[in-house]
């Protein structure tokens, strides 16, 4: 009795209301969507078919088959039938909605036009397109140094999004290297480290106090993770040892302890070399104590990516991404996490409890 | 009479209530889309169909919509509108569709619509709530429009993409470029709102009388009598404020 004077009108109708109106303006708007997808369907082709020869004056194109190792960002790629060069079409996610592209490119591999064909970016047609059409006249290497964030004021990101697009032309015809081979691993685990068990250990005991020894590597640990080492106390100290082998092959190493919490309390940076980064990073922040500093406190789940090193990502990445692989096996879901989860599941089901047994109680008290 | 009424309904929303330049709401696509004739008109049109619309639905709901869940309904109603129009405009006027990017989509939160909705249509008949919008929508077309010319014309010397010859032309250009940048938006925009307020309703007068000494519960501690003198206010109920002249105290 008490449970149907819940679900009485007053509480069912305002939910019941805005599902109608939902449901209502969700089905009108598809039916304007199937009245009008075809048409746009019809615009958007009409557009790249234009943008061909907008690109490449008074050209003849057919269209090309796509390399299995293409970028995702090609869509298309149509050949001039006399030789005079390529057009791609490109679509890449902007800042807001995909942006779509076409570039030409000539038989010396520089670029004839580029013009976009869609995008709803926060600044405009007009731009976007004179930030496009100062890529006219270059090359492969052009692109890649072209500085972007000035030209459309604002939007750093629509600016290279579509600087990496137009690389990506260059790329699935030949005349440029890929920037990201996903399928090349990063990082590599080092043979040897230069730190013995006895070392470590001492280091380990600096960092954070305690009677440590030796244990096996878990199954699942990632190979960059060197060693581990057990605190009597709780927590552990994490040996990591890398060779990275993108870009330019260097090893790093470090100790990271971690109290039983999972929280990190030390670091020591055994090995740190940068390859050939070194003359850029010289000047930037890279094991300082306020860079490892940064680390401190934090544990698996907060434990993200840190870029604090500009345009040094990959150097970061053997710190960030090395230590987050083992404090994830380490600490497969940090405890902080379970209190945030039920701190959250009580913060929703505290209030409609109360307002149930409010309800029933005050049901009670008007049957009395 | 009611004729009368009707029309004041509509023409409310052109000057005396202007929703830009009076009541300064959707500030953010009146300066994002004044830089050129054809996108403020574009915009202004699209947010006309869409407020007229949306008060329509919204006033013949309104017996049917609970309080409780009102505001998650019109934003429903307008979001359903604004990507109806932003389909056709896609289908139908491509290059208008490019031309307004994401503002198009932004109608969805633009205060006008919400505020006419909650502050209009939710209390009156279909009629008068299609007036009020369409006087709104109409309103904030004009002063896009207003902005638009001034912007584009004096900042990059064009009318609607047509160049004014003796503004640009081979060898000479008498343009003001900022004005088409974000800073000239605002320039254009502050220098209207303030000629709107001078020669418009008087609003900023009207509020120095709401917060002066009148009906102050501390007024006869202050004991500022030149400052009941220069609003015009003669507090009678205090000794310290005897040497007011009379001649104010009568007007009391």
């Amino acid at each position: 009795m008490n449970l149907k004077n819940i679900f009485k009108k007053d509480n069912i109708m305002p939910v019941a209301v805005l599902g109608i109106i939902c449901l209502v303006v969700a089905v009108l708007v598809a039916g304007i969507n199937l009245i009008t997808r075809d048409v746009i369907k019809a615009e958007e082709d009409r557009k790249i078919s234009e943008s061909l020869s907008i690109v490449m004056e008074g050209g003849e194109f057919e269209k090309a088959e796509l390399p299995s190792d293409a970028p995702s960002t090609v869509t298309a790629v149509y050949r001039e039938k006399n030789g005079k060069g390529n057009v791609v079409t490109l679509t890449k996610q902007g800042y807001k909605a995909p942006i779509s592209i076409t570039v030409g490119i000539d038989a010396e591999g520089k670029i004839t036009g580029a013009v976009i064909t869609s995008q709803a970016e926060s600044h405009g047609k007009t731009g976007i397109d004179s930030y496009v059409s100062g890529f006219i006249g270059s090359d492969a290497a052009g692109v890649e140094s072209h500085f972007s964030a000035n030209h459309v004021t604002g939007a750093t990101v629509t600016s290279e999004k579509i600087k990496e697009a137009i690389y990506d032309a260059f790329v699935v015809l030949g005349l440029a290297a890929a920037k990201d081979t996903p399928d090349v691993p990063e990082f590599t685990p080092a043979g040897e480290a230069s730190l013995t068990e006895s070392e470590a250990i001492a280091i380990a005991k600096e960092l954070m106090d305690g009677s440590y020894t030796k244990v096996a590597l878990p199954e699942n640990m990632p190979e960059t993770t060197h060693a581990l080492y057990k605190r009597q106390e709780g927590g552990y100290a994490i040996h990591l040892a890398t060779q990275r082998i993108k870009w330019s092959p260097t090893e790093n190493e470090a100790i990271v302890t971690v109290d039983g919490l999972g929280n990190i309390t030390g670091i020591k940076m055994i090995q740190w070399n940068v390859g050939y980064d070194k003359e850029l990073l010289s000047a930037a922040p890279v094991c300082t104590e306020e860079y490892l500093n940064s680390f401190i406190g934090k544990n698996a789940s907060s434990l993200n990516r840190v870029e604090i090193v500009t345009n040094a990502t990959l150097t970061n990445n053997f710190f960030g991404e090395a230590l987050k692989g083992a404090l994830d096996v380490l600490y497969p879901v940090p405890i902080y996490s379970i209190i945030a989860i039920v701190i959250i599941a009580l913060a929703i089901a505290a209030p409609v409890a109360v307002v149930i047994i409010n309800k029933v109680r005050r049901k009670k008290n008007e049957a009395k | 009479m009611k004729q009368n009424n009707k029309l004041s309904i509509f023409l409310r929303g052109l000057i005396a209530e202007n929703p830009v330049l009076v009541l300064v709401l959707g500030t953010c696509p009146t300066l994002a889309q004044t830089g050129s004739v054809i996108a403020a008109l574009s915009m202004g049109i699209a947010a006309t169909i869409v407020l007229a619309c949306s008060n329509v639905v919204i006033s013949a709901l309104r017996k049917v919509i609970p309080d409780t869940v009102r505001i998650p309904c019109y934003i429903v109603v307008i979001a359903g509108f604004v990507t109806a129009v932003q389909l056709l405009m896609h289908a139908y006027l491509p290059d208008l569709y490019a031309m307004m990017g994401v503002y198009l989509a932004l109608i969805v939160v633009n205060c006008i619509i919400l505020g006419r909705a909650e502050m209009f249509a939710r209390k009156n008949n279909m009629l008068d709530s299609l007036l009020d919008g369409l006087g709104m929508g109409v309103g904030f077309l004009l002063a896009l429009l207003a902005m638009a010319t001034i912007r584009e014309v004096l900042g990059a010397g064009t009318f609607a993409g047509i160049a004014i010859p003796f503004l640009v032309g081979e060898g000479y250009s008498y343009t003001i470029p900022i004005l088409t940048q974000a800073p000239g938006g605002f320039l254009v925009f502050g220098i209207l709102i303030a000629i709107v307020n001078k020669i418009g309703p008087k609003k900023g007068e009207k509020k120095r009388k709401e917060f002066s000494c009148e009906g102050c519960p501390s007024a006869h501690l202050c004991g500022k009598v030149s400052c009941a003198e220069n609003t015009e206010l003669v507090i009678t109920s205090e000794p310290e404020v005897q040497g007011t002249p009379e001649g104010k105290e009568g007007e009391a």
